[in-house]
């Protein structure tokens, strides 16, 4: 009894909350209406029905929001867009979701690839219709669509929100060429190299690095994006012996760690992202993406839905914003933005009918290039999984490589 | 005064400056550097470089008005709550016989580590059904700020002389009298400085908003966002906003207490 | 209850007072942390935990060397707080019984003020002054007593030190200060006048009067210390590895019985010291009103 009796009153409470959060929402539309001069009801403003604003509530990186322009998301479906920034850090989103309540709170997820399988397995997340998705098209690049990790029972859970290929930034002013991750491990880089300050990535690119060139026997590495214990075994050996020699600066974390290392002159070489190659070039320093010949790793931020969205009747609206996202506009705009790429033709096609808005041929070149890097032209990409299967030997390794 | 005295008055008074230039040697270099009009992280060049570009930009920034109100209020709340029940743990020390059991019990909680009382915490609203919101984050806040404040008000009382509030109780004083007219004067200090810390605390804290907060961000989630996926140098005019903004305020204090101040009458 | 409170007139007065933070901290911070004290004797399961007793993950805090970086933590932990200590007592006092009483409160703000300002970018910003082409290295070369940037300063345990010690010496001034306020003038005055030199009465009248303060801003430096993350993250390197990274490196791989064992010893060893220093140094008495 008791507990029905707090059930019911705490059902009220959440609508009446509901209402109050509705007549927030609503209120600001009808005073954009009353106030629009164009509006020929603007007398009668209070009595025409508003038109009804679905607002979502967007929790990614704060490398994905196209801040002041989701206006246009607002222009084309009525979506409201409210994002909040999960640090992409992938561990307490995952706990946040799980033992906390951001499943409900947030309606979408921007989220390093990987834990897909884990965050459906509990329920924190349900798999997308793509029949509501229709720009999930031809025009999405083929490497796009299976990505192993997207899918958990054959269902699809995960879409690439951006994506790309890493390998390594260079100041070209000190390592004239850098076309392989041995120079890393240079000897004669000793103190001026870098890796990022994760287990998932500073593993795969040491992994790669042996498997390709078949160092100290680890040719028969199978996937460097989820290596079995013994291979796991070796790759950390190797990583523990060259940082106890002192081989790395520092390990890094973060787009602003990651520019002001390079830009600052503490790092001549180090494994990252590209965008931060053009933040260096932005500030004078004369950085290069590397070339590796062992390839790239691929990774992509995945668009999750959360499992909120059914009670709040936003199932719909939230396939209708991924599925704006692949219409070519978001696109273009967060390659403009942040240099990061949305893997669909579309954004060539959008900026081809809008001339006006984006620079066409810059916008081709960026597109064209993320796309050949995946076309295995120089070496394989493997694709970096936040949870390999041996995810937990993998952070004891970490541990003792940073107690080293 | 003698000459031993004046040198070490002089020693004394280098050595807080030069304290106080460590403590600030960070915040001033982020003043100095949100002037750089390029994305660069240096010192401006020469004095025409000096750009107020990023301040025009931190303006324009979407979400940061909304993380600082939420911050702000937050850090109030949580003050205000602070400040009271470090009072109230003030007020009944001086009574009680198990003091030793008491002060453990209120500071056990500054030894948890700040990620396990975050999950824990989540956890335990979410098997009570209490969804997380601004008051979440709050009495996270709290837990974690209320034994720095506790202590901070017992140093304060401890000043107390106990012959002072007996005297006043033998004049008939009821105890709110004796607190309003004789104890709260006396430890005003440790209150402010409760609540102070209290706020502070709130405002500089991450982990435990990052997993008890509702939608709406703090400042603390904010600027770890803007580290991790890529600000651009309004976040070193932010800092250096208000920084200006305080020392503007000591400016102005100085000088009100100098020469305005001065003539009037003395403090008490 | 009877037991519990004091004979005074006001006993019933001061159990309301009483109650408010006690049951605070029992309900919010008691209940969850015994939660946490039972899990970290279960089973890891592949996302959770399932209850079968075990203590495995505190034999992994020994075999697998994570007492390591523990005893590393708080080796830091220690010696930043003996460094505040140090510099922040001789400030505290020259504030409150030098400094003419109306710059006071102006110079205690003047100590905050850092704090207004968010601490990663203020962590961050050491990490460019210490770098190697950063202002120190500059300024050394500019006068000409160095020709190639020194490399030590930044990324390893030194910076770490720095970076604790220009987060955290505000927070041992601020007790000591008030703590000083139970010494009256008259207190050090009367000591000089038997002919005590400073230095005596400072050893023998200032600093026990002075305790309470002490004993706060060590425990403020040295919680503060054992807590951070930032300060380990952005200037420690490679090699540097504290308690809470160690923790966030567990809790990330979904390690929870580990991270709650690591937990609960810190808390035991905290308890211990506490209930130690309760016994044998009269902390109980540490913040009694002067007769």
């Amino acid at each position: 009894m008791e507990r029905n009796k707090r059930k019911i009153t705490r059902r009220k409470f959440l609508g009446t909350s509901l209402k109050i959060g509705a007549g927030m929402a609503v209120y600001p539309a009808l005073r954009n209406l009353m106030g629009r001069t164009d509006s020929p009801f603007r007398a009668f403003a209070g009595t025409e029905k508003a038109p009804e604003k679905k607002e979502l509530r967007l929790w990614a990186s704060g490398t994905q929001t196209i801040e002041e322009h989701w206006v246009k998301l607002e222009n084309d479906l009525g979506i409201k867009m409210l994002f909040a920034d999960n640090g992409n850090a992938v561990g307490p989103v995952i706990s946040k979701m799980i033992f906390g309540d951001a499943a409900e709170i947030y309606d979408v997820n921007g989220l390093q690839g990987g834990a897909e399988k884990e965050l459906a397995d509990q329920g924190a997340i349900l798999p997308w219709d793509m029949s509501l998705i229709p720009n999930w098209d031809e025009d999405v690049w083929p490497m796009m669509r299976n990505i192993p990790y997207h899918l958990v029972n054959g269902k699809r859970y995960g879409i690439p929100f951006t994506i790309n290929a890493d390998s390594m930034i260079y100041n070209a002013d000190k390592v004239p060429v850098c076309d392989t991750y041995a120079y890393v491990f240079d000897k004669t880089l000793k103190g001026k190299t870098s890796m990022e300050d994760y287990w998932a990535n500073a593993v795969i690119f040491t992994a790669m690095y042996l498997k390709e060139n078949n160092i100290e026997g680890m040719g028969t590495i199978g996937d460097p994006g989820n290596l079995m214990v013994d291979e796991l075994e070796g790759v950390m050996e190797f990583l523990i012996k060259y940082k106890k020699a002192g081989q790395f600066r520092t390990f890094w974390s973060g787009w602003e760690q990651g520019v002001s290392l390079i830009t600052s002159g503490e790092v001549w070489c180090m494994t990252g992202w590209e965008p931060i190659v053009y933040a260096a070039q932005e500030k004078g320093i004369n950085a290069k993406y590397a070339v590796p010949k062992e390839g790239y790793e691929g990774w992509s931020n995945d668009l999750l839905l959360h499992k909120g969205v059914k009670k709040k009747g936003l199932y719909e609206t939230a396939h209708e914003f991924v599925n704006w996202i692949y219409s070519g506009y978001f696109g273009n705009q967060i390659m403009k933005m942040r240099g990061y790429c949305s893997p669909t033709d579309k954004v060539i096609k959008y900026a081809e009918e809008h001339p006006d808005e984006f620079d066409t041929e810059w916008v081709k070149g960026k597109q064209k290039h993320v796309h050949d890097k995946f076309k295995k032209k120089k070496g394989e990409t493997y694709w970096q999984n936040v949870r390999p299967d041996n995810f937990k030997l993998y952070e004891d390794w970490w541990e003792k490589l940073r107690r080293a | 005064m003698k000459a031993g005295t004046a040198l070490m008055k002089l020693c004394l008074w280098t050595f807080l400056i030069l304290t106080i230039l460590f403590i600030f040697l960070p915040s001033f270099y982020l003043l100095v550097i949100s002037f750089e009009p390029s994305k660069l992280e240096r010192i401006p060049r020469n004095f025409s470089e000096f750009s107020i570009k990023w301040y025009i930009r931190l303006f324009q920034r979407e979400r940061l008005p909304g993380a600082i109100k939420q911050s702000i209020m937050v850090g109030l709340l949580t003050a205000v709550i602070t400040s009271f029940l470090s009072l109230f743990s003030g007020l009944s020390y001086r009574k009680l016989r198990v003091k030793s059991y008491f002060l453990g019990l209120l500071i056990f909680p500054m030894f948890v580590p700040g990620i396990i009382a975050a999950l824990s915490l989540s956890v335990f609203f979410k098997l009570i059904n209490i969804r997380s919101s601004i008051y979440t984050v709050v009495f996270g806040h709290v837990l974690y700020a209320l034994p720095y404040a506790t202590i901070v008000t017992l140093v304060s009382f401890s000043g107390l002389k106990e012959g002072v509030i007996e005297a006043a109780r033998d004049l008939g004083a009821n105890g709110f009298r004796a607190f309003k007219d004789i104890i709260f004067p006396l430890t005003r200090g440790g209150i402010f400085g409760g609540a102070l810390f209290g706020f502070l605390l709130s405002l500089n804290e991450f982990i435990r908003a990052y997993f008890l907060s509702g939608w709406q961000e703090t400042l603390s989630i904010y600027m770890f966002g803007q580290m991790k996926g890529g600000a651009d140098p309004s976040i070193y005019a932010l800092a250096g906003f208000i920084l200006s903004i305080s020392i503007l305020l000591v400016l102005i204090a100085v000088v009100y207490f100098s020469f305005i101040r001065h003539s009037s009458h003395s403090m008490s | 209850m009877k037991t519990k409170i004091g004979k005074s007139k006001g006993s019933s007065l001061s159990f309301l007072t009483l109650l408010p933070p006690v049951l605070f901290v029992i309900i919010l911070g008691v209940l969850p942390l015994i939660l946490i004290i039972i899990w970290s004797f279960f089973e890891p399961t592949e996302y959770w935990i399932k209850p079968h007793l075990t203590i495995a993950a505190y034999l992994k805090f020994i075999t697998l060397g994570r007492y390591i970086t523990f005893v590393k933590t708080l080796r830091v932990s220690i010696t930043v707080t003996f460094l505040a200590l140090i510099i922040g007592y001789p400030i505290a006092y020259f504030i409150r019984k030098v400094v003419r009483e109306k710059f006071r409160n102006i110079l205690l703000f003047i100590f905050i003020i850092p704090f207004f300002l968010s601490y990663i970018v203020r962590v961050f910003s050491l990490r460019l002054i210490l770098g190697r082409y950063g202002v120190i290295n500059n300024v050394l070369i500019w006068m000409g007593l160095i020709s190639v940037p020194i490399e030590g300063l930044l990324f390893n345990e030194f910076a770490v030190h720095i970076g604790l010690l220009s987060s955290y010496l505000p927070f041992m001034i601020f007790p000591i200060v008030l703590s000083i306020e139970r010494v009256g003038d008259s207190t050090i005055e009367a000591s000089q006048d038997l002919g005590a030199p400073f230095f005596q009465t400072l050893i023998r009248v200032i600093i026990p009067l002075t305790k309470p303060g002490i004993f706060a801003g060590c425990i403020f430096v040295f919680v503060s210390s054992l807590g951070t993350t930032v300060e380990w993250d952005l200037l420690g390197g490679v090699s540097e590895f504290s308690t809470q990274q160690m923790l966030e490196s567990l809790m990330m791989a979904l390690k929870f019985p580990s991270a709650f064992a690591i937990s609960t010893l810190i808390l035991a060893i905290t308890i211990c010291a506490l209930l130690l220093g309760f016994k044998y140094a009269k902390m109980g008495k540490l913040f009694e009103t002067l007769e």
